[in-house]
């Protein structure tokens, strides 16, 4: 499916004149026992965010880490244990008692779609528009049918009002419920890991095309996803959550640059780790001095270890003279078309990942072969954590 | 979340209504005189009674085994000429009540006693391993088979290793299930005159007014028929999720010069099974209608009364089964399970006893309403929660949470997100299930005989009076047209399972 030319007319914001920012504190959940009799297993422990008004907000974290418990427990759908959800100044969640989801405003994007089978597009984006719809919005079926028109506009799919949800593509099906979602006019949208199901070709137009619709309609989102890259491209702000605790509250670039952990620097993508040692200018590693982002004032030891990104380094044949660099021999070339992913074993020091070996991110694949000896090169700051 | 109080309190009430006739049962006999109960159980009697049943659960089992799994195997996997038509001809069995097809057995030849019952009960019964393992082999997976294959196995080892362990567990259900219709029948041991616990039971009720007694084996018949229930479940458990049905994935077995030996084998088992009875049953009315011996006005009569009860039985057990069957479907809490495993117990409950039950029951606390229609439907009703249960579980289940909570989160209450959602989406499924259910009231035979409104026939019972008498001209009317409408649900249901089938 190619990315439907977005009519420009009707992505005027929803004129709501006051949109809320959604504000979590010290949200307690355990996820009920997956098989009967079992307890349920404490899944939150303490989570804060803010998702303000107008703003795409990612929670990201490996499977298990309690993001899609977060939603639902945001969304009413699980109840907390302790902690407060406001959305503006209504109060969703008071420790165990909460609003239930018909009561919130808030709209859902589900992994699956979950478009009910029984309804034709048009229907499920008008399920939630009813006569006594939700927040006291009153829906008359003249004005059903503008908001349904005007929906099928913003997500691309006028034309196909009266199809069947099994007649719809993968991608076609999550607009469906994207827009069944905004219908309502929602406070904020719950997007759960919405492009998952779909190829990696669809994936990518589809993210561009939904932060697109978000945007112009200024709607407050929270994005559930396990994809690092959805996360750093699509939100204005990211938490990633590790074993149902926030580890980092940032901003994508800052999130990228300046990990709060070794954790969250290898879950944010590829990166290499060396250890070395602080001497109070710089850090002493086997690809020679290096200069830290950020001073590390606080650093406790000398013993320190340096996280690089692959993209970081650059290679250079053996023999070029450069300032930091280290000689090595290459072992393994991942080749991905657009770049490619050199593995470098280092004539000295270690590495974690294994016997002074480093990866480094070329843009042209064809350099080097397996077996090169080569030189390897870093450019610019490097993030030092304690060792 | 937590299942709301409402239907849990409703789902609480149906269980202890489908409860109460063995409680009753169970405090019935506590409250015989002292002695009384023992000495009905530690009668040489008891123990004879209690081998008879065994060894013919024993033989019908191992039966539909070696017939069923060769059967599935045919039709499944290999390049069988016409296999749709013997797909659909070896699961008919079941549309024969099971007395019906022993009528005909006893009336055509000279079969009786245990050997009688076994070849009557295998013949009705090998659907239940039959329908399983076929559907287990077609989504069985066949790429640990060819792993196999590659790894050095020969067709028949490969077989046994990798695929033998994926159909065991629904061979081992089925088998289980025949084994307690073999338990609870009473049609058929009584016809062929064998000493098996359902018939002692009706004989103590019926001749002896023996009450210690009837009640004694009828606590002996629901322990063994419990036994059953729970391996059944135990082995269910283990039966593989049912998956993606895989089609065409391997290349069908050759059966070359197999093929005509295997159709002969498989048009043997129809002609027993179905060609016999129904024969039998069709040439008997002919002459019965020409010599002017059947009695037409009676017979209508009949079949109506035998549809209305079985509708209404149907219609109360699938409301009493639906609080049950939702939370079943949606909550796995600690409460919700023993709710279930409460009313899965009722499978074991053969009609006999609760016959026997409710007859004491009505008499002790509300004497007016026996022998009534009410009891009549009230009985089918308890006795076939757990089948509806089953199916409004099984049909609640395929609606994915996600649409109710989606529905949920745009603005509807849980009863309206129910309404608008899942009942919408599950009620065809619900809706079969009651059909399935009263088809089964239709034919049911020893609680109907005990509890009828006096002056009332079903087909059944009237069928079974005639039979009794030797009258195989009279009654052979009343089982045609048993088989007749009993198939107007069966045309249904296959119909909603081509419809279910077709991938849309």
């Amino acid at each position: 499916m190619t990315t439907a030319p977005v009519a420009p007319p009707a992505l005027t914001p929803d004129p709501v004149a006051e949109r809320p920012a959604l504000v979590v504190r010290g949200l307690h959940a355990r996820y009920p026992g997956a098989r009967r009799g079992q307890e349920g297993t404490a899944v939150l422990h303490g989570v804060d965010l803010t998702a303000d008004a107008g703003t795409l907000l990612a929670v990201l974290g490996p499977s298990g880490c309690g993001k899609t418990t977060l939603l639902r427990v945001v969304a009413g759908l699980l109840p907390a244990t302790d902690g407060h959800v406001t959305l503006g100044d209504r109060v969703l969640v008071d420790g165990p008692d909460g609003l239930g989801p018909e009561h919130r405003r808030i709209g859902l994007v589900p992994q699956d779609a979950a478009l009910f089978p029984h309804r034709d597009v048009a229907g499920n984006i008008a399920f939630g528009l009813r006569r006594r719809g939700v927040g006291g919005t009153r829906w008359d079926a003249a004005a059903r049918r503008r908001r349904v028109d005007e929906l099928l506009d913003v997500v691309g799919l006028a034309g196909t009002a009266h199809r069947l949800p099994h007649e719809l593509s993968g991608g076609q099906r999550q607009r469906v419920a994207l827009a069944r979602a905004l219908a309502p006019r929602p406070d904020l949208v719950l997007l759960d890991e919405p492009f998952s199901a779909l190829d990696a070709s669809l994936r990518t137009g589809l993210r561009t095309e939904v932060r697109e619709i978000l945007h112009h309609l200024g709607a407050t989102a929270v994005l559930v996803t396990h994809d690092q890259d959805e996360a750093l491209s699509m939100a204005d702000r990211v938490v990633v959550l590790r074993d149902g605790r926030v580890v980092q509250d940032d901003a994508p670039v800052d999130l990228y640059e300046r990990p709060a952990d070794p954790w969250v620097a290898q879950f944010l993508g590829d990166s290499v780790t060396l250890p070395g040692r602080w001497d109070g200018r710089a850090v002493q590693t086997a690809l020679g001095p290096l200069a830290p982002a950020v001073a590390p004032v606080a650093l406790a030891r000398p013993a320190v270890r340096v996280v690089l990104r692959p993209e970081q380094l650059r290679l250079e044949p053996a023999g070029s003279p450069t300032g930091t660099a280290a000689a090595g021999t290459v072992t393994r070339r991942e080749y991905f078309g657009h770049d490619a992913l050199f593995h470098v074993r280092l004539d000295e020091g270690t590495g974690e990942q294994g016997p002074g070996s480093v990866l480094v991110r070329t843009l042209s694949g064809s350099g080097h072969q397996v077996g090169d000896r080569v030189v390897v090169g870093v450019e610019g700051p490097v993030i030092v954590f304690d060792g | 979340m937590h299942p709301s109080p409402v239907l849990r309190l409703l789902a609480l009430l149906s269980v202890v209504l489908v409860a109460t006739p063995v409680i009753f049962l169970g405090v019935q006999l506590a409250g015989q005189p002292d002695g009384a109960a023992w000495a009905a159980l530690w009668r040489p009697r008891t123990l004879s009674l209690t081998l008879n049943t065994v060894g013919l659960v024993a033989a019908v089992t191992a039966g539909t085994l070696a017939i069923g799994v060769p059967t599935a195997f045919l039709l499944a996997r290999t390049d069988l000429a016409w296999r749709r038509g013997w797909q659909v001809l070896t699961a008919l069995p079941l549309a024969v009540p099971s007395y019906v097809a022993g009528f005909a057995w006893v009336s055509l030849t000279p079969l009786r006693g245990f050997w009688g019952s076994v070849v009557v009960l295998v013949l009705v019964s090998t659907p239940y391993v039959t329908l399983p393992v076929t559907a287990a082999l077609r989504r069985a997976d066949l790429d640990v088979e060819a792993v196999a294959r590659t790894l050095g196995c020969g067709p028949v080892r490969a077989f046994r290793t990798a695929i033998l362990p994926q159909i065991a567990p629904a061979a081992g259900a089925g088998a289980l299930l025949a084994a307690l219709y073999t338990v609870s029948d009473f049609g058929v041991v009584a016809i062929m005159r064998f000493p098996a616990f359902t018939w002692a039971v009706h004989t103590a009720f019926s001749g002896s007014f023996n009450r210690a007694l009837a009640l004694v084996l009828s606590v002996v018949l629901v322990a063994l028929a419990l036994v059953i229930v729970l391996a059944e479940r135990a082995l269910r458990r283990r039966a593989a999720a049912p998956g993606p049905v895989r089609v065409g994935a391997a290349a069908p077995v050759r059966l070359g010069g197999w093929q005509v030996p295997s159709t002969v084998l498989l048009a043997g088992l129809t002609v027993a099974a179905l060609g016999v009875p129904v024969a039998t049953m069709v040439v008997r009315s002919v002459v019965s209608v020409a010599e002017r011996e059947a009695e037409l006005a009676r017979l209508g009569e009949a079949a109506v009364v035998t549809v209305l009860l079985g509708l209404a039985g149907a219609a109360l057990a699938a409301l009493l089964a639906l609080p049950i069957g939702i939370l079943a479907a949606r909550y796995r809490t600690r409460s919700v399970g023993a709710l279930e495993t409460a009313t899965y117990l009722g499978h074991g409950l053969p009609g006999i006893v609760l016959g026997l039950s409710m007859v004491y029951l009505t008499l002790e606390l509300v004497p007016g309403i026996y022998q009534t229609p009410l009891v009549l439907v009230l009985a089918y009703a308890l006795l076939f929660v757990p089948k509806a249960a089953g199916s409004v579980r099984a049909a609640v289940s395929q609606v994915p949470v996600s649409l109710e909570q989606t529905a949920r989160t745009l603005g509807r209450s849980p009863v309206g997100a129910w309404f608008a959602v899942t009942g919408r989406l599950a009620w065809p499924g619900v809706a079969a299930g009651a059909l399935l259910v009263a088809l089964t009231a239709m034919k049911e035979l020893p609680a109907t005989l005990m509890l009828r409104p006096t002056g009332t026939d079903t087909l059944a019972t009237r069928l079974w009076q005639l039979t009794d008498i030797a009258a195989y001209g009279a009654a052979a009317p009343y089982a045609v047209t048993l088989i007749a409408v009993a198939s107007v649900p069966a045309f249904l249901l296959s119909r909603h399972a081509d419809r279910q089938a077709d991938p849309t």
